[in-house]
């Protein structure tokens, strides 16, 4: 598994390519957990190399969902998702908590903060 | 003529995770030879991971090496996957499916890889013989 991380006009865009399973997925977590740590609160995940996912990889999404619900402002986009890919979220009912772009152009207007 | 289209491999993994990607290159190579779609082979390594995560992550208290036994056949359009392991007794299919639509505060954040599993198969059955969990998976493509 690869982890490209960037942060442009506030928001922190991350880019999955490979698996996110119970053996890689601490990876993710941890490198997601520090950047929310170091006050990354628009998060968008560019899903478009990631090959397969497992509940270990949910974890770390849902584990990211709850604590930027209980930050100000916080919130996390997942975009450019393969079908099956998306079927898990589905299946484990994610799909109502973190929305998932068709696109990663969709995901970062879902993100941007209401104007002023 | 007829003839049937019959593929088997076992093989054995320790219980350790840094196995999962030996399990992979085992499933992926059972789907090459059986022409399997890249969704049908997705969620045949959800349902192996799932059931070996938990084996490993549950299955053992003590300190010892321990081996978990893999069957992977194919007979027509049957898949069919035997998991034997010498751990404590666990029943999969004991386990109650977490609320799925609960609030994102009252939500778990693990407990999805049973239903995971469930949902990638057709048929999942649990035997304890002598010592051993046995578990049969079947999905038919």
């Amino acid at each position: 598994m690869e982890i490209i991380e960037n942060t442009e006009n506030d928001i922190t865009a991350f880019k999955i390519a490979g698996r996110l399973d119970s053996k890689t997925s601490d990876a993710f977590d941890r490198r997601l957990s520090e950047t929310m740590e170091n006050g990354a609160r628009r998060i968008l995940v560019d899903c478009s190399e990631l090959a397969y996912i497992s509940s270990a990889g949910l974890r770390v999404f849902i584990k990211a969902a709850k604590y930027l619900q209980r930050a100000e402002e916080g919130a996390i986009v997942l975009c450019a998702m393969e079908d099956y890919v998306r079927e898990v979220f589905e299946i484990a009912g994610f799909d109502s908590f973190i929305p998932i772009a068709r696109t990663c152009e969709e995901g970062r207007e879902r993100l941007k903060r209401p104007e002023e | 003529m007829f003839r049937k289209k019959k593929k088997r491999v076992s093989f054995q993994l320790k219980n350790d995770l840094s196995e999962l990607a030996v399990l992979t290159r085992h499933l992926e190579m059972f789907a090459e030879s059986a022409g399997l779609s890249r969704e049908v082979l997705f969620r045949l390594n959800l349902a192996l991971e799932e059931i070996f995560t938990n084996i490993v992550s549950y299955g053992y208290t003590d300190e010892a090496v321990h081996t978990v036994d893999f069957h992977l056949s194919q007979e027509d359009n049957a898949i069919t996957f035997r998991i034997t392991d010498d751990g404590a007794p666990f029943n999969p299919l004991s386990v109650d499916p977490p609320d799925t639509v609960c609030p994102l505060s009252q939500r778990q954040t693990g407990g999805m890889g049973l239903t995971l599993v469930k949902h990638c198969m057709d048929d999942v059955q649990y035997r304890r013989v002598g010592g051993l969990n046995i578990l049969t998976m079947t999905k038919t493509i």
